[in-house]
């Protein structure tokens, strides 16, 4: 693999997300309710709930494309909208909610990952096509490529992709970003063990460079095995501390999340 | 001032004509025929820039989903015609703002209430058209409403065109310079957000730029078929094509080539020009949906086929 570039920088600020009194609601009908907590730099959170408690929704708060009614939020301890225009937020969605159908490639796709920095490039070319930017932007996105072991695909059409390729796709365009916070949405539903190792690998990588990871998922075994911290949430907080102490039973309970028994024993056992 | 903008623009005209009919001379006799008469002239060149400029937004339009939209506006931009009418403006200011306006309204009820899009078309664009509809029947000659219905490129002013021209330049210059903007936010919207770019800015733009695009379709094609020139060209190039920029070239070239064969078919047949081009457009989606080679018709039923005598 090529020489990884140099480690994440934002992690001055000791918070990497602050969010205080944070309400928000779909249609008048409330979705969060007064959410706070802090979630540290550098480390790996989960956010664990049942389905419906808001995890979704405060992704996308984070990620900018839903206002929240009230409520503060703040990213490494400054203006969110100011973090997100310098690309130091990536956000990677259910594959669910993308068109895939749209006729672009799998290329174009993860330098897609590239555009906020694109913006910041001097005078004419931020208004020149992807594919004559600057060379640092390929490089960086075929290194992305290479790492989910899609290179070899890079020029087919992402409607011809089976499921895992898509996530992996997606995660390749959160790399390119080479955002210090990262907010993934169930990165690991639905995969093959294969694919489900190569993610969480290329995760676990980035957690050692210094980013910030913020995963939903309703994955307890590689929750316990990985995060630094954990937030239960249902609507509003439940608790948030190590995963040691927030997936016993009684907390899970508390949470209404999934049980420890009712996981898939075939998908965990390679990670347990 | 409206004097002198008719000068400039049957200079401005006179010079573009003098090139393109530069092109058409080299082409065979019996082809260049009709082009003798000045008013094919410009027929041709509306023809030409309508169908380039149509076939490049409907890709975007076919990808977000917004034909309606087109559709919606389209007919909100009535009211605009009558009204200049009414007060002796061009109509395509009128045209433009009254459009312009109905499709913000769309936006913002969209975005803030509970209401989904097309119910927010739905009341808007109706309400938009009655009053057209009602202020034209106070006022205009029906043959006139009959031209802004319908369009009829054969009768286009050098006015008329240069602001069609002017239109297509301006939608040109946008696609070409926010082009990644265009694509991250028709592609996924959540990623634009995340990025810092300002959605909004770019929703509001690409609904600016179709009114544009409508209004100046309006005198070739009319407000009732417009709609096909910004659907059909995309739909078709997407049953062709898995990539964005060649999408785009195959959807103007399918806006040019209607309009063009349209218009000869109009010359020669004596039938309504903004019909006849849209016929033409809709065989080629027609040949596409058939023939496509990796989403057409035959290409699935064979595919199919192969599969069941597998099994």
């Amino acid at each position: 693999m090529a020489a990884n570039p140099a480690p994440y920088q934002s992690a001055q600020a000791d918070s990497a997300v602050s969010v205080s009194g944070l309400t928000a609601a779909y249609d008048g009908a409330p979705v969060l309710d007064n959410v706070s907590f802090e979630l540290g730099a550098g480390q790996w959170h989960t956010v664990i709930g049942p389905n419906g408690s808001g995890k979704t929704t405060l992704l996308t708060i984070l990620a900018g494309s839903l206002t929240p009614v009230r409520g503060d939020v703040k990213l490494f301890g400054g203006d969110p909208e100011a973090c997100r225009r310098r690309s130091e937020v990536a956000y990677m969605p259910q594959h669910e909610n993308l068109e895939w159908d749209f006729p672009i490639s799998v290329w174009d796709t993860v330098m897609t990952g590239r555009y906020g920095h694109m913006r910041r490039d001097a005078l004419w070319r931020r208004f020149l096509p992807a594919r004559l930017s600057a060379d640092r932007h390929r490089e960086i996105c075929a290194r992305a490529l290479a790492e989910v072991r899609m290179d070899h695909l890079a020029r087919r059409p992402i409607g011809q992709l089976s499921g895992g390729q898509k996530k992996r796709v997606l995660l390749a365009r959160m790399l390119t970003q080479e955002a210090p916070l990262v907010l993934l949405d169930e990165p690991l539903v639905g995969l093959d063990k294969d694919s489900r190792r190569l993610i969480l690998d290329v995760l676990r990588r980035q957690r050692e460079r210094g980013q910030t990871i913020v995963m939903v998922t309703h994955d307890l075994v590689n929750t316990m095995k990985y995060a630094d911290q954990v937030l239960l949430l249902n609507r509003s907080v439940i608790d948030i501390g190590p995963p040691a102490e927030m997936l016993r039973d009684d907390m899970l309970t508390r949470t209404a999340a999934p049980n420890w028994l009712t996981q898939t024993p075939a998908a965990d056992e390679e990670d347990a | 001032m409206v004097e002198g903008f008719d000068a400039f623009s049957r200079n401005v005209v006179d010079v573009l004509l003098g090139g393109l009919m530069g092109v058409v001379g080299l082409l065979p006799e019996s082809i260049a025929e009709p082009f003798q008469y000045a008013f094919m002239q410009r027929a041709l060149l509306t023809a030409i820039v309508v169908g380039a400029t149509c076939g490049l937004l409907s890709c975007f339009i076919v990808l977000k989903r917004w034909s309606l939209l087109g559709d919606a506006i389209s007919h909100a931009v009535l009211p605009g015609v009558a009204i200049a009418y009414l007060v002796g403006w061009p109509f395509f200011i009128g045209a433009f703002i009254t459009g312009a306006l109905t499709s913000l309204g769309i936006g913002a009820i969209e975005r803030h209430t509970r209401l989904k899009a097309d119910a927010a078309m739905g009341v808007m664009f109706t309400a938009a058209f009655a009053i057209g509809v009602v202020i034209i029947s106070q006022i205009a000659s029906s043959t006139h409403l009959m031209h802004i219905l319908f369009g009829n490129v054969l009768g286009v002013q050098p006015a008329a065109l240069l602001l069609t021209i002017i239109a297509g330049l301006i939608a040109v210059a946008a696609v070409a310079l926010f082009y990644k903007e265009l694509l991250l936010y028709t592609f996924d919207p959540v990623q634009t957000r995340a990025l810092g770019f300002h959605s909004g800015r770019i929703h509001y733009g690409l609904i600016l730029l179709l009114t544009l695009t409508i209004v100046a379709s309006l005198e070739t094609v009319g407000i009732i078929l417009v709609v096909a020139m910004l659907a059909t060209p995309g739909a078709t190039a997407h049953l062709l094509t898995d990539r964005l920029p060649v999408m785009l070239a195959i959807a103007i070239g399918v806006g040019v080539f209607s309009a063009i064969i349209g218009l000869y078919l109009a010359y020669y047949f004596n039938l309504a020009s903004g019909g006849s081009i849209v016929v033409v457009a809709s065989t080629l989606f027609l040949l596409a949906l058939v023939f496509s080679p990796r989403h057409g018709l035959l290409r699935r039923w064979f595919r199919d086929a192969a599969i069941r005598r597998a099994h």
